[in-house]
């Protein structure tokens, strides 16, 4: 009988640690599987970021009518109609991009506005409405693309395109990033990390 | 093997069966993807100028005669994945390949606001008539059939959607382990 209560307490003292080993074990396991997860979505994101950055892109295509004056009496109408395309600049994106919320259900995703990537207009986008004699076409041409350019930020910023785009690249990340983890993610705009090459400066001409 | 040491393994093993017996986590992935519904992957913004066109006997005239109006519209094409199942996809896990079938893409928002429609310019040479307000309504009118049937369909967002949902499921399902992408479109040639 004493041989027998012996016997169990024996077990006891072997079950016990079992149990906290496994414990320990399962806590350390849970613990890595997280970080694993956050480190998973940021490899996904920060390897594909040039893909990404093109994918969360809007395209504003805006016709501008233009005035130009070439000399005293020689006047043209002109409308030009260039297409700006916003989207990410995900160059800077890192891994300090990435935030987790205290319970590690949620991921935090930071990226710059959007802003404009490309810009473009080509000789078939501009049409002569009218032009006097003398005005020439083809030294003043380049003058009015340039004017065309600052003529569709503005009207971008105006209309509240890059707003939109912004919008829309953060619901694209949202989407691409929820399908791939089971945390829910957040994504958060900060702040532009490089000043767009396209800068609204000029005044209206 | 002393017993201590058997349990730990029992136990391990049987925690690890009990963790890998979880649902398929690819049932849960297309469950997903169908509940996004729509994937709005494009978006077009134009603001748009359009003139009254000239007809043949116009030419001829002397002078011109120019009436410019503008107007807003917002264009979004994307894929409806409402429908998107197991069907969709073709997996061969050994070779790390996955093989996705989308719908054909579509366009699901034009909006062009009337509101938004104002003249811009306007220039009539002293030989010719001034634009009579009937004419001035239908050049208007007529600003919204020209997005629809000629801007918009020449604008090509459907062939950039396309582009852009190929790109979208490359990228998640590289994200999701395969490393093998290929996206087809259904009644594709």
């Amino acid at each position: 009988m004493k041989d027998e209560r012996r016997k169990g307490m024996m077990d006891m003292r072997k079950t016990i640690p079992t149990i906290l080993a496994l414990t320990v074990l399962l806590i350390f396991c849970c613990c890595s599987k997280k970080d694993k997860e956050l480190q998973r979505i940021i490899d996904a994101t920060v390897v594909n970021k040039e893909r990404i950055a093109n994918l969360a892109s809007l395209e504003f295509h805006d016709d501008v009518l233009l005035f130009d004056r070439n000399g005293p009496d020689t006047t043209a109408v002109i409308i030009a109609r260039p297409t700006l395309v916003f989207g990410l600049d995900l160059k800077d994106l890192s891994r300090d991009s990435f935030e987790k919320s205290a319970d590690g259900d949620t991921i935090f995703v930071t990226i710059p506005p959007a802003q404009v990537i490309h810009f473009i207009c080509n000789p078939q986008d501009r049409e002569i409405i009218s032009a006097d004699k003398g005005w020439d076409a083809d030294r003043r041409m380049k003058v009015m693309v340039n004017r065309a350019r600052e003529a569709a930020l503005r009207d971008a910023y105006e209309k509240r395109v890059v707003e939109r785009a912004t919008q829309h690249a953060i619901e694209n990340l949202n989407k691409f990033l929820s399908i791939t983890t089971d945390k829910v993610i957040s994504v958060r705009v900060g702040e532009p990390e490089t000043q767009s090459s396209l800068k609204l400066s000029a005044p209206k001409g | 093997m002393s017993d201590f040491i058997r349990r730990i393994i029992l136990t391990a093993l049987v925690c690890l069966a009990a963790v890998s017996c979880g649902k398929d986590p690819m049932a849960l992935q297309i469950k997903k993807i169908a509940e996004m519904d729509f994937l709005e992957t494009t978006t077009y913004e134009l603001n748009y100028l359009t003139r009254n066109g000239p007809s043949e006997y116009e030419q001829y005239k002397p002078g011109k005669r120019v009436l410019l109006y503008s107007g807003v519209a917002r264009i979004t094409a994307g894929i409806d994945l409402s429908g998107f199942s197991y069907d969709n996809v073709e997996i061969d896990k050994a070779g790390g390949t996955i093989t996705v079938t989308l719908p054909q893409p579509m366009i699901s928002i034009v909006e062009i606001p009337e509101d938004r429609i104002k003249k811009e310019y306007e220039k009539v040479s002293p030989f010719r008539s001034s634009f009579m307000a009937q004419e001035k309504e239908q050049i208007k009118k007529d600003f919204e059939d020209e997005l629809r049937k000629k801007v918009i369909p020449g604008l090509g967002i459907e062939d950039e959607a396309r582009k852009d949902a190929r790109e979208f499921m490359t990228i998640t399902f590289n994200a999701l382990g395969y490393e093998n992408v290929f996206v087809k479109f259904k009644d594709e040639r």
